[in-house]
């Protein structure tokens, strides 16, 4: 395989959780529990799950804007595990973020150009070739230039999000962390924002980590995918190899509960009762255990382990 | 068959401090008892706009309302006030997208039901607390003696939302106008509320106007749709003959451009441009400058509407034929 820009073993966050009463045993939020994963140069890997699974809080580890509670973070081969301060700041220029709400990624008083030029001179960029550079990433995000004269209201969230990616790809980055960069927009925007991460992906060979809850963007987009549950990963694997067989009973409710184009699709449809179990105090056996329909005694008392099905599928679950 | 609700060239005219936006421009829709029907559409194309019409619930000191609105036959347009108030939650209900910002905090969900009951339905504060556990039970919370007590902030997404359709449902109102219901909630629970919404329009013959827009969740959970652009009902049929020949150039391009059924990878079509601002009264196709069949005509008048056959209706001078707008 090509070398690996960012690479994670066994990654672990928890937050502590404040205690109801004086003197009770301080708890722990599992956000992120045991997470291994790494991405090739040009690669895209997609992470899929609900609301609060722990999807966000893995892409900020990768970029270390959380300290890191065990295991470990590698970038371009060096460990940054326990990187801080003045090394941290060096690493941020390489790595960059895209956020779902463009309208919260730029100040609303602040002119475009100005929110560009922020970004490269708290970098150090010189000026002259940050002009250049700032021209020639709007034509590639299809922008007319008078777009660094305006203030975000004047912008609509499909080309705000272009500028939300041109901004990103300022410092020409080797990582970004796309997360639900579509997930605002418009089904028409969100193909023209689709299109644009796939030629600029094939253009800079950009290694990416996309983090969606939608099956069908992260099917069309990434190489590899992870779906993650309670903080954990239950199933991963090349996306061909995953969408050809479904083999964790989470990933098979998941794709089946997305509503499509085909009204007879409805009749295969497995649907989960009960919401997410908070992730505060998680129970001994599987996570998914409560809302599984096909639970066996063995699945409450041991978790089970992410195991190789053969040619890379990796999945999570007793029963598989 | 007689339509429960039947909106004939409704236009809505907003005054806002840049101009009047011309936010519906003769917006024709019909709902029949006790289906369920799908309004699709990108932002700003004015599918919120009609159903906060039907109800009356945008500023009247802001906005002009022309055409006509009527509901089991009676017109509502020329209705004063009051007569609306008394509609609003009993025979016609409404959910919104955000469960949370539209109950209230402060009070347990119990004691909202039967509040929201007490008043329309006229009953006592002992019969009423009765009805919302028992409405409770129904949307699916249990055990509903103990969230009965309970506070918003307590229920998760798809619970709060629960809540409201209880609360909608209490006066079993003819017609629920569910707006973007499912959009803040996770796929799973999403489709526990769909199933939901299907049980209860079956079981007690409710008429739902769904505003979405999702063409999976159409698909999959209403009987007719009508698609609209730019203020107006641009398409509307059966879903499913609608979803096989999509007759309007932006049905189509709507649809083509959900990711999943191409190739991986491969690019997605795209509608090029964006949508008009509102500012002038449409005097031509409103999609002609992103059409990809565009000729004079669509810019010179507004296309009438084209009847497909089976009640499929699109406004467009070149409806696209059945080869052109195959899909699935």
């Amino acid at each position: 395989m090509s070398d690996i820009v960012v690479q994670a073993e066994n990654l672990t966050k928890q937050f502590p959780v404040a205690s109801k009463r004086l003197g009770e045993k301080p708890r722990v939020l599992h956000a992120v529990d045991g997470v291994s994963l790494s991405i090739p140069k040009g690669g895209i890997f997609g992470v899929v799950g609900e609301s609060g699974c722990g999807k966000s809080t893995l892409g900020r580890c990768l970029l270390r804007m959380e300290t890191i509670t065990g295991g470990s973070v590698s970038f371009q081969g060096r460990d940054i595990t326990n990187l801080s301060g003045r090394s941290l700041k060096s690493l941020r220029r390489d790595m960059q973020m895209i956020f779902q709400n463009p309208y919260a990624s730029f100040d609303p008083k602040q002119k475009i150009g100005s929110a560009f030029r922020e970004a490269a001179r708290v970098h150090e960029m010189p000026r002259e070739k940050a002009e250049v550079r700032i021209r020639d990433l709007l034509r590639e995000v299809n922008l007319p230039e008078d777009a660094l004269n305006r203030i975000p209201s004047e912008m609509s969230g499909g080309q705000l999000q272009r500028l939300a990616i041109a901004r990103a790809l300022l410092l020409d980055p080797s990582f970004i962390v796309a997360d639900e960069p579509v997930s605002a927009l418009d089904v028409s925007v969100q193909a023209q924002i689709l299109n644009l991460m796939m030629d600029l992906r094939n253009k800079f060979s950009l290694t990416m980590l996309f983090i969606s809850h939608e099956m069908s963007v992260v099917r069309h987009l990434c190489d590899q995918v992870a779906v993650m549950y309670l903080g954990m990963v239950v199933e991963q694997a090349e996306t061909e190899e995953l969408f050809s067989r479904l083999l964790h009973p989470y990933t098979q409710a998941l794709m089946s509960a997305i509503p499509t184009l085909d009204p007879d699709h409805k009749s295969r449809r497995i649907v989960l009762q009960g919401d997410i179990p908070s992730p505060i105090d998680l129970p001994a056996g599987c996570p998914f255990a409560d809302r599984c329909s096909r639970c066996a005694p063995q699945c409450r008392e041991a978790r089970p382990a992410l195991r190789d099905r053969g040619g890379g599928h990796l999945v999570a679950c007793h029963l598989v | 068959m007689e339509n429960l609700l039947e909106i004939r060239n409704l236009t809505v005219e907003l005054m806002t401090t840049r101009g009047i936006v011309y936010a519906l421009s003769g917006v024709d829709l019909a709902v029949r008892p006790g289906e369920i029907h799908g309004v699709v559409g990108e932002s700003g194309c004015g599918k919120s706009m009609t159903a906060k019409s039907i109800l009356r619930l945008h500023n009247p000191q802001r906005s002009r309302m022309k055409g006509s609105i009527r509901f089991e036959g009676r017109e509502l347009l020329g209705l004063p006030d009051r007569e609306i108030e008394k509609l609003r939650g009993s025979a016609v209900s409404m959910i919104f997208q955000d469960p949370m910002t539209s109950l209230n905090p402060l009070m347990t969900i119990g004691d909202q039901i039967a509040d929201m009951y007490r008043f329309h339905a006229r009953a006592g504060k002992k019969e009423a607390l009765e009805k919302a556990q028992e409405m409770l039970e129904k949307v699916g919370i249990a055990p509903a003696a103990k969230r009965f007590r309970q506070y918003p902030f307590e229920l998760s997404g798809g619970m709060q939302q629960r809540v409201m359709i209880a609360m909608a449902i209490a006066c079993a109102p003819k017609l629920l106008i569910a707006d973007e219901p499912t959009t803040a909630l996770d796929v799973t629970i999403q489709a526990q509320i769909l199933e939901l919404l299907q049980q209860l329009s079956a079981d007690m013959g409710m008429s739902i106007l769904l505003i979405t827009h999702n063409f999976g969740i159409v698909a999959e959970t209403c009987q007719r749709v009508s698609v609209m652009y730019a203020g107006k009902v641009v398409e509307t049929g059966e879903t499913r003959d609608l979803l096989r020949r999509a007759s309007h150039p932006y049905s189509r391009a709507l649809i083509r451009s959900i990711p999943g059924c191409e190739e991986r990878g491969t690019r997605l079509e795209t509608i090029p441009g964006s949508p008009p601002a509102l500012f002038e009264p449409p005097e031509s196709c409103m999609f002609a400058p992103r059409c990809p069949f565009a000729e004079e005509r669509c810019r010179k008048a507004y296309p009438t509407l084209f009847d497909c056959g089976g009640g499929h209706l699109a406004a467009c001078f070149k409806p696209l034929g059945k080869e052109e707008s195959t899909r699935v």
